[in-house]
Order: C-alpha cells, then structure tokens, then sequence
C-alpha cells in the first residue's frame, strides 16, 4: 500500500452555529491511499462531523466556526467547493430514504454524474458499472423507497459510487438494516475493497463485528478528540479500555480476553468469528481445553412454556389473524399467539416480516382484517382506542412521530386528557400520573416547560415513552428501542425495560439486534412472511439456527461459535461470552 | 389463478399498469394538472363543482387508479372545508352583499341566505380541488413530472426542485400516517369525538409532521450537496440534449410524443376550458343563490 496521504486533518476545532460547545477539539489525523478505515465511538462524539469536513460539508454547508485545517488530496476544504471536492469524497448518511431524491435506481443513481457535468455516455456507463458491482441492475426501475432496507443502503452507496470516488465515507450504514441487509452490504464493501485497491474507505459505525475482517485500521473518537488511533489487532488489544469508552467490542474479541486468562495465551487474538472457531477447535482436539458437562441451566429451557401458562394470566390472546393493507398487501397470514403478563417478548424477523404490523394489530392501531385480539379479554375490535391505551402501549420507532406538543408537559398530559375525554380517569390525577412517569422514565422536572425537540434523541424517546407510561397501560411495545443509539444508550434502554418489567409490566420489543434479544429477552418469536416461524423461549430460538436461517435472522456471534464447536460438546444454546466460559474446563 | 398486473407508484399511491391513464403523454398529463385545477376556480355554482369532484373520483376507479388513500385526506381536508363554511354562514356578513337576507337569528348571530350560499360554494369549489388534485396525484409518477418539465423547457435545477417537492407529497403520506396512528396509540380517537372538537385537535398533526419535514428536508438538503448538486448550475448533460444518449430506461420517455390518446384528452381538456370561460362570463356556472348572480343578471339585463 502506498503511504501518500489523501487526508490531513491538523488541529481541528469545529461547533456549530447555535451550540456552545466545540464538538471537535484539536483532531490531528492523517488517512492514506487505499486504507479501510472505521471511525468508532459514542453518539455525540463527533464522528459525523468529522467526516463531513472531509468532504467539505463542513465549513461550507454547516454553519459554524473551525479552526485548522483539512487538507483532501492537497487541497485545503476551507477554500475549496463542495461541488469540486465531492468529485473526489463520496459520502452515504445514516438513513438510505431520507437520501433518495428521484423517483427510480437509474435516475438515483445518475443524479451525482449529472451533477459532474459528464457526457451522457459516460453517465451511462457508470450508472451500468455502480448497478454491477452493488448488485442493483435487476432493480434499475423500481422505485428506491420500495426496495428492502439492504437493497435501499446498496443504492444510496452505488448512487456515491457512480461519481467514482477516490475516498468514499459511509456513515453508519448498517444502522437501520436487518441482519440479512447488512450481510449483502458487506459482500459489496468486500467486492470493492478488493476491485478497487486504491479507493479509501472511511466508515462511521456502531455495529463493528462486520468490519474487523475488512478493516486495517480502527479511530475511538470520544468528546471530539480522538482516544485511540490504531491497526485493528493493537486497537482491539485492550477491550476494556474500548468497553469503558462505549464501544461494543465483538464476542470473538471478548471471549479471547476470557479464554485467554483461563488457559494461557493461545497466540493471535480472536478478531473474527472464525479464528475464534478455528483457534478453539484446534485447543478442544489437543485436549488442551475440555468442555464441562453437562451444564444443567442449558436444558432448562424447554419446560418454559408451559410453566408461564400455569403461572399466569393470559394478556394477549391472537386468534388467526390476518392482516391485509388498504392496497392488497397481505402482511399477515394466520397468526395464533397468547402472551402471558409480566413476560419480555423480543420479536424478530428479516424487513417487511411482518413484525410491525403484528405490533399494531396487537393494540388495536389496526383491527385484523380476519381472526381478533383480545388483551386481558378486551377484544380490540370493539373496545375504543382510549380504553385500549390503558391496557397496552405502543411506542414507536422514531421519537418524532409522537411528540404533538410544545412543551414537555403538556405532551406527558396529552394521551391522559385524552382518556379524561372519555372520563376512563378523574382530573385530579394528571398531575399524580405525570409526576410518577417522570420519576419512572427519570425526566427532570426541570424541562417540564422546555420544547421535547429541544431534547436529545435519547430524551424524546424518553418523553414518548413516559408519555404513554402516563397512561398506566399493563404492556408496552417498543418498535426498534436501540436503533440509532450507542452501546451505552442501548444498554441505558433496555435496562429501563427491564425495570419496567419488573414493576409489572408486559415487553414486547421489535428488534433487529440479536445481544439485545439474547441478553434481555425471555421469549422470542421469529415471523417470516406474515406467519410464525418459531415461538419459544429465546435460548430455545437461538439453537435453530437452520430455521433462523429461513427468515435472514442469525443469532449472536458468540452463539454461532459455540455451534461451530457444538462437535467437541459445547452447548449450541449459549447466549452470552460469560456462559461460554462457564462450559470450559480449562 | 388470474393474470397479475403490475402496479406502478405515483405521488400519492398506485395504478394499474394496463390503465389508459398510463398510456398519455407526460407533458399531457402536466396540462391535465394546471387545467383541472382550473376548472373549479371558473364553475362558482356548487352543484356543477359537486358533479366536477365526483366524475373525477369516478375516474379514479374507472381508471384503475387506487383511491382508497384519498378516503384519509378527504377527512381532513373536508373537515377543515367544514369549519370553513360554518364560520362563513355564521360569521360570514362581510361576504353577504349589501342587502343581505336574513334566514335566521341565533342570540346576536345573523344567519344570511347569501353567506350561505357564499360557504356552499366554497366549500364545493374545495371538494372539487381536491379531487382534482387526488386524481392527478394518484396516477401520475415522479419520473413522468420530470420528464414533462424537461420536455418543456424547465431548467435542470427548477426541473429537480418541482420533482423533489411533488415526491415529498408521497413521503409526507407516509409519516401522515404514523403520526395518526401515534395519536391513536394514546387514545386519540377522532371519530369518537365531537365534530367541532376535531379541526382543533389537527392542530396536533403539524407539530411532528413540520419537525420530520424539517429534518428530512435538511437530509435531502445535505445528500444533494454531497453529491455535487448547486441550485445555479448549468448543466452539460441538459446542453447536449441529453435526450440522444441518455440512459435505455429513460430513452422510451424522451422520445416518445403525443399520440392519438393525448390529442383526445387534450380536445377534451380544450373544450371544457372553452366552456367554462363562457361560462363563467355568460353566467351559466354562476352560483343561484349568491349575490353575485343577482348583480350579473341585473348588469346582462
């Protein structure tokens, strides 16, 4: 690889307009032709805005004040166009829909070329080789709001990559897709990298695991400075270090710390699912490590179900639902479920499974076009939405959709006076159940009178859910609770959930993230095309993973290790790094 | 098992791909948009507005066009229209001529037949609007826009705003609707409620409707610098007409000019317009019942 520089950032200072605060302070970096680079950190840090100065974003389309330089390929960005350094930067955002501007893949895709200035011929015939090397062509006239979450992504990246950058940036790409959407963003990141050795790739992610086969070197940014700037093995070398900084270290990486201590040094650490395989393998054959057996807590599980049916009460009851959309969509194909109160139901499946749908089946935002819902034998058919939000809550994926007033108050008391309306509650006790979903949700009293879109994502998602918990419903369902947010946000949620649960109250989550389902959920249920495909405790759920397979699901990194090794006797149902070490015997 | 067609996604929804609508002309269809938006702002009697809203949903169906979206939007749309012309009616003196004629008194309200009148019309001319601009939104295509205001000239920059602003009719629709549904989720049932409580409460749409569009707004914003778009460039691509080597999925569009159909519909189109002018002078489409009529037929007299 060469060593020619493409990127050199010398003390930058950047913040925005209305912020006081610097978001950047004092960044030294410099980014060489041809390397893989993975920006990481917390939510905040500063990660998006710093690669939006690469591409001249910042200063020129941000408003704000920085200080230094960034020099791209020897220009300086402070006194070059965005529209002259972008022939050189090519960048994706977070969200692929908010990106599309035109009405099919081929126009999407030519929108960046057009804008060059190319002959028509040459537009051709990049928007031909982007389709090709993306995997798009046979999805050149469909509409790109209408493609699945990894084909959307795919074109978001062919669109940059039809302007054929020397340097192309992704931000967060796999946030919003589900396993199967990030596997075939890889298969292209991989394709690429190896086609096109001397493209330099910088990626902004949270979701790691992917990208340590891929990339040479690995960025910590944290409160705008950078903590940790090293080649991926040496970054990864002190995994506490990286823990304590927010970062979601994979198993792989996790299990070599723990192993390692227990058996002495194996050599190389485990960065990657198969030298975890590989590695364990070879220890379990010499005999140098034994498995204990049998481990009793993993065959507990499969007296689950019917235990919780003893236990206790039914709070939803689906009876044969279907589910067909205005437009003749059949979302859902005969679902028959019972949920019993106090469980925490994760619910998975590939895009476009069916899982929301289900969602909002369940709590009578839509009524079954066929088979009912009852929830603690209210069928939702006939029971009017005030009633039924007392019984079951439904928080939805983006904050923003469900904040409707201007002020934190106002919008906790929005769904009570709704039921005062219906006179399901007295007046006096608003205030009682405003001030008790601020001390559960950990609202401060102090925001009561500001505007919720004056709050961080974190913080709306909060008054959403508190806004709902107002409400005193006995379930609560969240759609996608940790998209978008960092391994500290995302652990901060779900132990709020679990809190919740512990009160009392049914889960149901939505989710694409397997840690989440494996670490809080007792039960999962996979759909797949409008049906059930497995329901059962999620210990259960995991060890399947040929039926997993069906719906593009795969369970957690370290479970799909432990069924590699599952020939030498180590469970195939285990969940967490912690419980893989417990089957050793070293 | 029948044949399956394929439906194609417009603006706001989606046809059939064997409708007659699919087979005109982009630029037609453009002079389609301005002229039956027209008509109604031409027709001040509401009877003839009414039959004008209702022939255009009926084609709707006829068309292969699905409507079963527009059902939403009437219900806002209409229950605004509402409050309109009951505040017209009740409050509505200025618009009552100089001689009005009193029908009714509630308390120190007057209610006078030709505000009345006045709020029939346009609440009609309203309902009539918006059908005409459902109909056209629900079968016509983003691509199809675009490709009529290359046709006619509009610059690559104009060209590219009007597309964006039509397409986010579609994208609006979509978080429209689960922001309904978040309402609904905390017990906001508007047909449970009182009539005159619910153009208050469509208040509550536009606060998270006004921040996803800001929010989207500043995305599209900041994707279409990215990819080296600026409002005042002048395009190459455009300058060498384009349309002789442009992309095989566009090429059948560029190429393609008005057939037997466009003419048919744009004869139609003509005819109506010519109508309605006479109309509308002729006092033919006058409201029978506002003053505005009494005073033309005294004039033409």
């Amino acid at each position: 690889m060469s060593r020619e520089p493409v990127i050199e950032v010398e003390n930058l200072w950047w913040k925005y307009e209305l912020t006081p605060d610097w978001i950047l302070k004092g960044i030294n970096l410099k980014i060489y032709r041809g390397e893989f680079v993975v920006i990481v950190g917390p939510n905040d840090s500063g990660k998006t805005t710093l690669v939006q100065s690469f591409n001249g974003l910042i200063p020129h389309f941000q408003r704000g004040e920085m200080r230094g330089t960034v020099k791209v390929l020897g220009k300086d960005t402070q006194e070059t166009e965005v529209a002259d350094l972008c022939r050189h930067v090519g960048m994706t955002f977070q969200d692929p829909e908010t990106q599309f501007l035109l009405s099919t893949v081929v126009e999407e895709i030519s929108f960046g070329p057009q804008n060059l200035g190319l002959p028509p011929e040459e537009i051709k015939d990049r928007v031909e080789w982007a389709l090709k090397v993306t995997r798009m062509s046979e999805f050149r006239k469909k509409d790109p709001v209408e493609l699945s979450g990894g084909q959307k992504q795919r074109v978001a990246l062919a669109a940059t990559l039809a302007m054929k950058p020397e340097i192309l940036i992704l931000d967060e790409p796999t946030s919003m897709l589900d396993p199967i959407g990030k596997d075939e963003l890889m298969a292209v990141l991989y394709d690429l990298r190896k086609t096109s050795p001397d493209t330099t790739f910088i990626i902004v992610e949270h979701h790691i695991e992917e990208l340590v086969n891929l990339a040479d070197r690995f960025i910590l940014l944290r409160d705008g400075k950078i903590l940790r700037d090293a080649p991926t093995e040496k970054f990864f070398e002190d995994p506490d270090f990286l823990l304590n900084n927010g970062v979601r270290v994979p198993d792989s990486i996790l299990l070599y710390k723990k192993i390692g201590r227990k058996i002495g040094s194996t050599g190389r650490i485990f960065l990657t699912e198969e030298e975890a395989i590989k590695a364990l393998g070879k220890l379990l054959s010499e005999r140098k490590i034994r498995v204990k057996t049998p481990v009793k807590k993993f065959e507990e599980y499969a007296e689950y179900p019917s235990k919780i049916a003893e236990e206790r009460a039914v709070a939803i009851e689906a009876k044969d639902i279907h589910y067909v959309y205005p437009d003749g969509t059949y979302a859902l194909r005969g679902i028959d479920l019972k949920i019993y109160e106090g469980e925490v139901v994760a619910l998975i499946g590939q895009n476009g499974s069916g899982k929301t749908t289900l969602s909002k089946v369940l709590c009578g935002i839509y009524k079954p076009t066929r088979g009912y819902v009852k929830i603690y034998g209210r069928d939702t058919r006939t029971t009017k939405a005030p009633e039924l939000a007392t019984l079951i809550g439904y928080v939805f994926q983006n904050p923003d959709h469900q904040i409707f007033n201007e002020t934190v108050r106002k919008e906790l008391e929005f769904g009570l006076k709704n039921l005062l309306r219906f006179k399901l509650i007295k007046p006096e006790e608003i205030e009682e159940r405003i001030k008790e979903s601020m001390k559960i949700t950990g609202i401060p009293e102090t925001i009561l009178d500001e505007h919720p879109f004056l709050m961080n994502k974190g913080m709306r998602q909060r008054i959403a859910i508190a806004s709902i918990l107002a409400m005193r419903p006995k379930i609560l369902i969240v759609d996608e609770p940790t998209t978008g947010q960092d391994t500290w946000q995302s652990i901060e949620v779900m132990k709020f959930l679990e809190r919740l649960n512990k009160q009392g109250h049914t889960i149901i989550i939505i989710t694409h993230e397997m840690w989440v389902v494996s670490r809080w959920a007792k039960r999962t249920i996979v759909l797949a095309e409008g049906k059930v495909l497995l329901d059962g405790p999620t210990r259960y759920v995991m060890s399947r993973p040929d039926i997993l397979q069906k719906t593009f699901v795969q369970p957690p990194q370290i479970t799909r290790i432990a069924q590699a090794l599952n020939s030498y006797g180590i469970p195939k149902n285990i969940l967490s790094v912690d419980e893989f070490v417990e089957t050793i015997d070293p | 098992m029948g044949k399956t067609v394929r439906r194609i996604r417009t603006f706001f929804a989606y046809i059939s791909e064997d409708s007659p609508l699919t087979k005109i002309n982009p630029v037609t269809k453009v002079i389609i948009l301005l002229l039956i938006n027209l008509y109604p702002l031409l027709i001040d009697n509401p009877v003839y507005n009414f039959i004008y809203g209702i022939s255009l949903l009926s084609m709707m169906k006829i068309f292969k066009v699905e409507y079963k979206n527009v059902g939403k939007y009437f219900k806002v749309l209409m229950t605004l229209a509402t409050f309109i012309f009951i505040s017209v009616t009740f409050f509505g003196r200025s618009v009552a001529g100089p001689s009005p004629t009193v029908i009714a008194r509630i308390g120190p309200i007057e209610v006078y037949k030709e505000a009345m009148a006045f709020g029939i019309m346009v609440y009609m001319r309203m309902f009539a609007m918006c059908s005409a601009m459902m109909f056209w939104l629900s079968s016509t295509t983003t691509l199809e826009l675009s490709v009529a205001l290359e046709r006619l000239g509009f610059s690559y920059s104009l060209r590219t705003a009007i597309t964006m602003a039509f397409r986010y009719i579609g994208m609006f629709d979509t978080d429209f609707t689960i922001v309904q549904e978040a309402q609904k989720a905390r017990g906001l049932d508007m047909k449970a409620l009182p009539f005159y409580l619910r153009p208050i409460l469509f208040g509550y749409y536009l606060i998270p409707l006004t921040a996803v569009v800001i929010r989207k707004a500043i995305d599209a914003g900041t994707t279409m610098a990215a990819r080296g778009f600026k409002g005042s460039m002048k395009m190459k691509f455009i300058e060498e007409k384009a349309a002789r080597a442009k992309i095989t999925y566009l090429r059948k569009y560029h190429y393609k000019k008005l057939t037997v159909p466009d003419y048919i519909v744009l004869a139609i189109l003509a005819i109506l317009l010519v109508v309605c002018l006479i109309g509308k002078f002729q006092g033919w489409l006058a409201n029978p019942w506002y003053y505005t009529y009494i005073i033309r037929t005294l004039i033409a007299w």
